[in-house]
């Protein structure tokens, strides 16, 4: 009758362990090593070295982010390196580089101990790492977010806020070219890219703001239109051959640059594709009469604000010098009309053909606890996530 | 671009125009013809009110836009079409002012049929507003105008007194992070006296005392005592600030950490740039020496002494009898704790936090503690954010709990109470 008693009392214990939350704690933990895998390869921490390549650029924004106190107006990291929440513990360049946390900084020392990062690892390591529990926190391209988040990793998506867009480097002053843009722009299946190319991890784009920021997104049309490109595609009397760049070292350019390369040519647009060097990261973009010859080229545009004039504003500023965009600088106080007829007028130029908007994906360990999503313009909050010692592997 | 400036301009002076010529004459039909519109809702709720005044505002500006942009059109078709978060029930609201708007300002609206023009009012919405976008006329003349309506947290006021075992009265919502809260009520409670205590300032009924910032914590711990009288006495990590005798706050050396102070006479130091406490300490009680390094401690004051549950940085909760070993071990609770006691059952009672982290929602559940178990008894207390604070009031009876609303997100100070039954 005893053994019986206890069977059942096991039993039920059992269950109730088994119904238990499976993190037991609410206040952050102080301690461990976050290790991270970044993509690039980041040779120096010097602000006066430039980065390669815009990848580079992003991934030494993030380490100044985590070294120094905090951005002056101009956007620069400013004060000394290590006056933030880390500081440099190991630096080997391009390879491998821990930071550790730093005792006495002004906002409080980060609850974890350290950031290992790993440089260099493709993407296909990151998210195999990811699987494997060999690493804490690694960002991944939105077009395998699916993939990873079915083999079981933990992932964290933005809302969009990085746009895949085509800009016309020799826009001619006739009607023939503003035709020519059209019909392209007309015949991109941006819902087709969206769905099979970014595997849904994204939308389709019409304007140069997002739905989220503008809240006017829906009043600039996404829907593929090959019809309409075929009869504009008929008025033309001579139609030109465009070519179309893409970065070399951009896999997901290449595939969306030969996607609307098929468009094109069912509406009847000749137009190809080209592999183009990797853009430097602070720099002129490739221009009319650089030594590589395209009349067009995919660029990504990543938002540096949720504030939808602010990003506006910045896109209108690298725009400018590749397609000839010149627009008066938006105020501070734009209201959504402004800021609507200041984005019409540019689509209207046909200029800038918008394609898709991207989120920023991470996959995150499970231990890794207090993970919030930056925002647009926000860099990764390393100094506020800490592990979970029961989810440690 | 060269066309936009004209083109604001060009707009910015039909829009006078509209307003010195039909103003005056709609805004008393309009009074006329609905004024439950117009008449403020009687309400305690500030937000509502407000909520409902902006919105106004807003379907009033975009009639006017849209008076403008159809003229001369005397006869107009209306769709409304929804692709925010608003619900049904607003959307019809604002659709009807649409329409009563449109009608005082002299437009006939009638079905969509050809040679009318067609008003296309979308209430759409970005992350911080709601942009209410219309687009008159036909595809190739069409104009496009729109007005933008700053959200506003009108779902607050549904969490207060929910009547639940465990109670919870919303007093206060604010944007910046806080610590602890004291409301102090006068004059027969119309005027109400609030203290913050925020991790480097305390605010005393308007005053603002600076608290020094040595040994900041990314997770700062602080509470906040105000007697009857009105002395306020407030620790923050490792330092005490209080009123002095000229009613100012002085507040103690960031060289020198202060023990906090906990019932029964016990004590514990604080550990410095972080965010859990050292041990708690008593010479004076039956359950001496040092007891282990914790987030939160419940004391259970009995006859023969104070008794302890401690939350501890393993992630357990455990229940101490005496310093050398736990009479019982707790799994699965938060880090923030407190005891209470009820009218109706003499027993002890422990409030407890949820476990996770600040991303999710979090929850007060009350357990009964009985022969070293701790039972749940009745649902918990569910919070759309997590708990930030639990420090129990003076007298034991209810809790004051800071958190923070991960949908406005907002910090929330509020008190909770456990009545018995339903």
């Amino acid at each position: 009758m005893k053994l019986r008693l206890c069977l059942y009392l096991a039993a039920i214990s059992a269950v109730l362990l088994a119904a238990l939350p499976s993190h037991t704690a609410r206040r952050p933990r102080y301690g461990g090593t976050l290790r991270v895998e970044l993509g690039a390869t980041v040779s120096s921490l010097d602000p006066k070295v430039a980065a390669a390549n815009p990848e580079e650029a992003n991934a030494k924004a993030e380490l100044d982010a985590l070294l120094y106190d905090h951005r002056g107006d101009d956007g620069a990291f400013v004060g000394a390196a290590g006056s933030g929440a880390f500081r440099v513990s190991e630096w080997d360049a391009g390879k491998r580089a821990v930071f550790a946390a730093n005792e006495n900084y002004r906002e409080g020392r980060p609850f974890v101990d350290s950031v290992e990062m790993q440089m260099g690892r493709s993407a296909h390591d990151r998210v195999l790492d990811l699987e494997l529990n060999k690493t804490d926190f690694a960002q991944i391209p939105a077009e395998q977010a699916r993939q990873a988040a079915d083999h079981g990793v933990r992932v964290s998506t933005s809302q969009p806020n990085e746009l895949l867009a085509l800009v016309f480097l020799r826009a001619g002053p006739g009607t023939e070219t503003a035709r020519v843009r059209e019909a392209i722009s007309r015949s991109i299946d941006r819902t087709a890219i969206v769905n099979f190319i970014l595997q849904k991890e994204g939308e389709p784009a019409g304007g140069l703001l997002p739905q989220w920021s503008s809240g006017t997104a829906f009043l600039f049309s996404t829907q593929a239109a090959v019809h309409n490109a075929k009869e504009i595609q008929a008025q033309i009397s001579t139609s030109p051959k465009l070519v179309l760049g893409y970065d070399s070292a951009d896999t997901l350019e290449q595939t969306v640059a030969e996607r609307i390369v098929v468009n094109a040519k069912e509406a009847g647009i000749s137009l190809t594709s080209r592999v183009i060097p990797s853009k430097p990261a602070h720099g002129t973009d490739i221009r009319p009469g650089d030594a590589v010859h395209v009349d067009a080229r995919l660029i990504r545009l990543r938002m540096p604000s949720p504030l939808p004039n602010v990003s506006l504003a910045a896109f209108i500023d690298k725009l400018g010098p590749m397609a000839g965009i010149v627009d008066s600088p938006l105020p501070e106080s734009a209201s959504p009309e402004d800021i609507y007829y200041c984005e019409r007028s540019i689509m209207n130029s046909g200029l800038v053909v918008p394609i898709v908007w991207m989120p920023q994906v991470y996959g995150i360990s499970a231990r890794v606890r207090d993970w919030k999503q930056p925002a647009a313009g926000e860099t990764w909050p390393l100094a506020d996530v800490w592990l979970d010692s029961t989810d440690a592997h | 671009m060269q066309l936009l400036p004209r083109l604001f301009f060009l707009r910015a002076i039909v829009s006078i125009f509209i307003f010195a010529t039909v103003g005056s004459t709609l805004s008393s039909q309009t009074l006329a013809q609905q004024p439950s519109q117009q008449t403020p809702i009687e309400t305690e709720d500030e937000n509502a009110i407000q909520l409902k005044t902006t919105w106004d505002k807003a379907v009033s500006a975009l009639a006017y836009k849209i008076a403008a942009a159809v003229k001369p059109a005397k006869t107009v078709s209306l769709e409304v079409k929804n692709k925010s978060s608003l619900d049904a029930e607003s959307v019809a609201s604002v659709r009807k002012a649409f329409t009563q708007y449109l009608v005082a300002l002299h437009l006939k609206i009638e079905p969509d049929v050809s040679g009318v023009r067609h008003i296309e009012i979308t209430l759409s919405e970005s992350n911080s507003e709601y942009v209410w976008v219309a687009e008159v006329g036909l595809a190739e003349s069409e104009q496009v105008v729109m007005v933008s309506v700053r959200k506003e947290n009108n779902d607050v006021s549904n969490a207060t007194n929910v009547t639940l075992t465990v109670q919870r009265n919303l007093l206060k919502t604010q944007n910046a992070p806080f610590l602890d809260f004291s409301k102090h009520d006068v004059s027969a409670g119309r005027v109400s006296l609030w203290t913050i205590l925020e991790a480097g300032e305390l605010k005393n009924y308007g005053d603002v005392a600076p608290i020094p910032q040595i040994h900041v914590s990314r997770d700062p711990r602080g509470r906040l005592s105000v007697s009857e009288a009105g002395q306020v006495e407030a620790q923050v990590g490792g330092i005490r600030c209080a009123s002095t005798a000229g009613g100012l706050i002085d507040c103690s050396s960031p060289d020198s950490s202060q023990n906090w102070a906990f019932a029964g006479g016990w004590e514990s130091a604080y550990v410095l740039g972080r965010n859990y406490f050292a041990g708690l300490t008593s010479d004076t009680t039956r359950l001496t020496g040092n007891l282990p390094q914790f987030f939160s401690a419940a004391p259970l004051v009995l006859d023969h002494g104070t008794f302890w549950i401690l939350t501890e940085l393993d992630g357990k909760a455990r229940f101490y009898e005496s310093p050398a070993n736990s009479a019982a071990t707790f799994s699965g609770w938060g880090d923030d704790i407190a005891t209470i006691t009820t009218t109706c059952d003499p027993g002890w009672h422990v409030l407890v936090t949820g476990t996770g982290d600040w991303t999710q929602r979090d929850q007060i559940q009350v357990y009964d503690l009985k022969n070293h178990q701790a039972l749940a008894n009745g649902p918990p207390l569910e919070f759309s954010g997590p708990v930030l604070a639990l420090w129990p009031s003076e007298d034991g009876k209810t809790v004051r709990v800071v958190s923070r609303n991960l949908q406005t997100g907002k910090y929330e100070a509020s008190i909770v109470s456990v009545s018995c039954g339903d």
